[in-house]
C-alpha cells in the first residue's frame, strides 16, 4: 500500500532537491541545540570526538531536533510551546523551511521522519480543544503541510519512527496545558499518559496507559531499538514525597515492564527524566536525570545497574560504544555503562536533547 | 602578558578559596550533626533529656542539610530524615501500624530500613514524643523502643554522613577538576552544586515551610507548619538560615554584601516572632510577620544566586532549571 507512495515521494525528493548526503555535512554523529555565552541559540552538529563540525543560529531556544535518515537536513524545534520547527540544510547552513504551526496549534519540540525521510511528523497541542495531535509535512512539497492525525491522548511529547519506517511511537505526557497559562498544568486532576503506536494515516494500533496509581506519571521520552523495544522515561506529577517508579520499556502487544530502582538512587533522581537512549547494543537503556545531576543505566532485562553523577547532564544519545552525553556546562561525555569519559568540553550550555544522526 | 595572567589569577582564584572554605564549613557542619545525633541516641525514651537532645540534634540537621549533594544525597536525600511535607499523614499512619502490630522489625537496624520512612527521622520523633495520640508511653514499652530505634538510626545515618565526607567526599570536593575527578571534572561544577544546594534550602523556606502554613488570606493552615506539635517550625528556618549565612560568607568571601545585609536583617527579624510552631498564623499581625519573612528568604536567595554565582563564576544547571 505504501510502496507506491513512497516510491513517487522519492522520485519527487530526488527531482526536487539536489542530492547531498550527510557526508556533505561533515558527517556529525550527533545533533544539539545550545545556548551561546552571547546569549544567542544555535544548533549544532559535533563528531563523534565531540568537537564541531557544524554551527547553525536558532531563532529563539531550541529543546530538540530530528534528523533526516539520508540527506544533510535537521529540524531544529523551538522550546515548548514553541511556535517555530526551522528545516536546516546542514551542509550550507541554509534554512530550507521555517515551519509554522497552524493557527490554534503548536510545537511540543520533538518530531520524527518516516517512510525514508517523505514525511516529518510533529508533536502538537491543539490547544483550545485541549487534545493532542502529530502534523504531517511532506518533504517533497517542501515540508508544505500536508495533514493533521490524532496523537492518541494529551500532550503529545517525544515521538520516535519504529524500526520498520512507518509507525509512529508517542508519548502522550497527558498534560493539558494551554499558551494562555504558560506551562501550567490545566488538568492535574485527572491527567492520563499514554504510549500510542500509530500510523501516519492515524490508525491507532497499539496503545497503553500505566496502572492507576501511576497515574500522574507523566510519559515524555522514548527512544527505540532496532527490534521494535521501546524504552521510556516519566515525570512525576504527584506527591513530591512519593517515589514511583521512572523507567520503562514497551513492546507492540504487550504490557509495559517498570523498572525498579533502589531507593536512594530513586530520590536522587527526583522524580524527573528529562532523556532516555538505548545503548549500542541495545542492553542497556541510559536515563539522565537533570535536576539531580545524574545519569542511570539500566539493563533491558535485569533492570538498574548504575548510576553516575553529572551535574546538569539531560541530552543522551545512541553511541556504538554505549552513550553519549551532553550537560548544561557544555561538556560532551561518552559512557560504556561505567565511569563518564569527557570527550569535550564546549563554551556552551547543551539544551535538553542529544540526538544521534548517523543512518546514512 | 604579566597583566593577562594576574587578570586570569584573579578570575580563577575566588572559585578554589571559595569552595575549600565551603568544605570547611561543611565538615564542621557534618560534625556537629553526628555529635548531637549520637547525644540523641544515648538518651533515655522519655523525659527531659531526650527532648533537649531532640532540639539540639534537630537544629544540628537543619544546618547539615543545606549541603544536599554527596552523602546525603547518597542516603537518599533530606526525606530519610525528614519526612516532610507529609500530605496525607503517612508518619501518623506508619507509626500506629508499627504500634497496633507490636512490629518486631525495629529490634534490627536492618528491617527497620525497609519500615517506611515515615517512621524514620526528626518527624517521627515529633510525633512519637510530642503528639497526645503517642507520647503517653511507659519506659520499655514498644514505644519506647520505637523511640529508641529512631534516635539510632538518626544516628547511624549522621555518623555515616559524617564518616563519608571526612574519609572520601571531602577529597572528591577538594579535588575538583583533577585529573581522574569523574564526579566533578571542573572547579565550577563544585561551585555549582554548592549554589544549587544552597539555593533550594531557601526554595524550600520559601515554597514549603513558610507557603503551606500560610496558606490563603482566608484559610491559613497552621496545622500544616513543618513540625509544629515540637513547636519547631520557626526554628527550624532559624537553624536553616544560620547555617547559609555562615556558608554563603565562607563561599563568598566578603563579596556577596547585599546577601549578607540580607542575611543579617533575617536573622535579627526571626526572634520578633514570637509563634515558634505558626499556631497564630491565623492571627493577621502574625501572618504579616511570616509574609514578610517570606518574602526576605526570597530576596535572600535572589541576592545570593546572583553575588555569590557572579562571585564563584557559575550559574544554576541550565537544564535542572528549565526542562520539559
Amino acid at each position: 500500500m505504501t510502496t507506491r507512495r513512497v516510491f513517487l515521494a522519492g522520485l519527487l525528493s530526488a527531482s526536487a532537491t539536489p542530492r547531498l548526503t550527510w557526508a556533505d555535512a561533515g558527517s556529525p554523529s550527533l545533533l544539539a541545540a545550545a545556548k551561546e555565552p552571547s546569549g544567542t541559540f544555535a544548533l549544532f552538529g559535533l563528531a563523534d570526538d565531540g568537537s564541531e563540525v557544524f554551527r547553525i543560529p536558532l531563532p529563539d531556544r531550541g529543546h530538540a531536533a530530528c534528523a533526516h535518515p539520508t540527506a544533510p537536513e535537521a529540524v531544529g524545534f523551538a522550546r515548548r510551546p514553541g511556535n517555530f520547527a526551522v528545516v536546516i540544510n546542514c551542509a550550507n547552513g541554509d534554512v530550507v523551511k521555517q515551519l509554522d504551526a497552524p493557527a490554534g496549534r503548536h510545537f511540543y519540540g520533538h518530531g520524527t521522519f518516516v517512510e525514508n525521510g517523505a514525511y516529518l511528523c510533529t508533536t502538537e497541542n491543539d490547544y483550545e480543544r485541549g487534545i493532542g495531535v502529530i502534523g504531517i509535512w511532506s518533504r517533497a512539497h517542501n515540508y508544505r503541510r500536508i495533514g493533521e492525525i490524532s496523537s492518541g491522548g494529551i500532550g503529545p511529547h517525544e515521538i520516535c519512527t519504529m524500526p520498520d519506517d512507518q509507525t509512529l511511537v508517542v508519548a502522550n505526557g497527558g498534560l493539558k496545558t494551554h499558551p494562555d497559562h504558560g506551562r501550567e498544568i490545566l488538568n492535574l486532576d485527572d491527567m492520563k499518559s499514554n504510549i500510542s503506536y500509530l500510523t501516519r494515516d492515524g490508525k491507532l494500533i497499539d496503545q497503553i496507559e500505566l496502572h492507576e496509581d501511576f497515574r500522574k506519571n507523566s510519559i515524555r521520552h522514548m527512544d527505540v531499538h532496532t527490534d521494535g523495544l521501546v524504552a521510556f522515561g516519566m515525570q512525576w506529577q504527584g506527591d513530591e514525597t512519593e517515589t514511583p517508579p521512572l523507567v520503562g520499556t514497551h513492546q507492540i502487544g504487550k504490557d509495559a515492564t517498570l523498572f525498579d530502582t533502589p531507593f536512594a538512587q530513586l530520590r536522587q533522581m527526583k522524580n524527573y527524566i528529562g532523556s532516555v537512549a538505548f545503548s549500542g547494543d541495545g542492553q542497556h537503556i541510559g536515563a539522565t536525570s537533570p535536576r539531580g545531576d545524574k545519569v542511570q543505566i539500566y539493563d533491558t532485562h535485569l533492570g538498574f545497574q548504575n548510576m553516575l553523577h553529572r551535574s546538569d547532564a539531560c541530552g543522551i544519545a545512541t553511541d556504538s560504544a554505549g552513550f553519549k552525553i551532553t550537560d548544561g556546562g557544555g561538556g560532551v561525555y561518552t559512557c560504556d555503562g561505567g565511569d563518564l569519559i569527557a570527550k569535550k568540553r564546549h563554551a556552551l550550555a547543551w539544551d535538553n536533547h542529544l540526538v544521534s544522526c548517523k543512518r546514512s | 602578558m604579566r597583566k593577562i595572567l594576574s587578570i586570569l589569577l584573579v578570575v580563577a582564584s575566588p572559585v578554589f578559596a571559595g569552595v575549600d572554605k565551603g568544605l570547611d564549613v561543611t565538615l564542621e557542619l557534618y560534625q556537629r550533626f553526628d555529635d548531637t545525633a549520637k547525644s540523641l541516641a544515648q538518651s533515655e525514651c522519655r523525659g527531659d533529656e531526650i527532648i533537649e537532645n531532640y532540639h539540639r540534634a534537630y537544629d544540628a540537621w537543619n544546618g547539615a542539610s543545606i549541603v544536599s549533594f554527596g552523602p546525603l544525597e547518597q542516603q537518599g536525600g533530606a526525606l530519610v530524615l525528614s519526612f516532610w511535607p507529609d500530605k496525607k499523614g503517612f508518619t501518623a499512619k506508619a507509626l500506629s501500624q508499627l504500634i497496633a502490630d507490636q512490629d518486631e522489625a525495629i529490634y534490627a537496624p536492618d528491617e527497620f530500613a525497609s519500615v517506611s520512612i515515615a517512621a524514620h527521622g526528626f518527624l517521627a520523633l515529633d510525633m512519637m514524643l510530642f503528639d497526645q495520640r503517642f507520647n503517653q508511653f511507659e519506659q520499655d514499652s514498644y514505644s519506647c523502643q520505637l523511640v529508641r530505634r529512631i534516635t539510632q538510626d538518626i544516628a547511624d545515618k549522621a555518623m555515616k554522613m559524617n564518616v563519608a565526607w571526612i574519609n572520601d567526599f571531602a577529597q572528591t570536593v577538594r579535588g575538583a577538576g583533577e585529573p581522574n575527578n569523574t564526579t566533578y571534572f571542573t572547579k565550577e561544577e563544585a561551585a555549582q552544586a554548592y549554589l544549587t544546594s544552597l539555593s533550594g534550602a531557601f526554595e524550600f523556606i520559601e515554597t514549603s515551610r513558610l507557603a503551606r502554613p500560610l496558606g490563603t488570606l482566608e484559610r491559613p493552615r497552621p496545622k500544616r507548619a513543618e513540625a509544629w506539635r515540637s513547636a519547631r517550625a520557626l526554628p527550624n528556618i532559624n537553624a536553616t538560615i544560620t547555617a547559609l549565612d555562615h556558608m554563603i560568607r565562607a563561599l563568598g568571601d566578603d563579596a556577596t554584601p547585599e546577601t549578607n545585609e540580607t542575611m543579617g536583617a533575617l536573622l535579627r527579624f526571626i526572634p520578633t516572632i514570637d509563634d515558634p510552631a505558626f499556631a497564630n498564623i491565623t492571627d493577621m499581625g502574625t501572618r504579616f510577620q511570616v509574609e514578610s519573612l517570606q518574602t526576605m528568604v526570597h530576596s535572600a536567595n535572589e541576592a545570593m544566586s546572583v553575588e555569590l554565582g557572579t562571585h564563584l563564576g557559575v550559574n544554576m544547571g541550565f537544564n535542572a532549571l528549565d526542562g520539559d
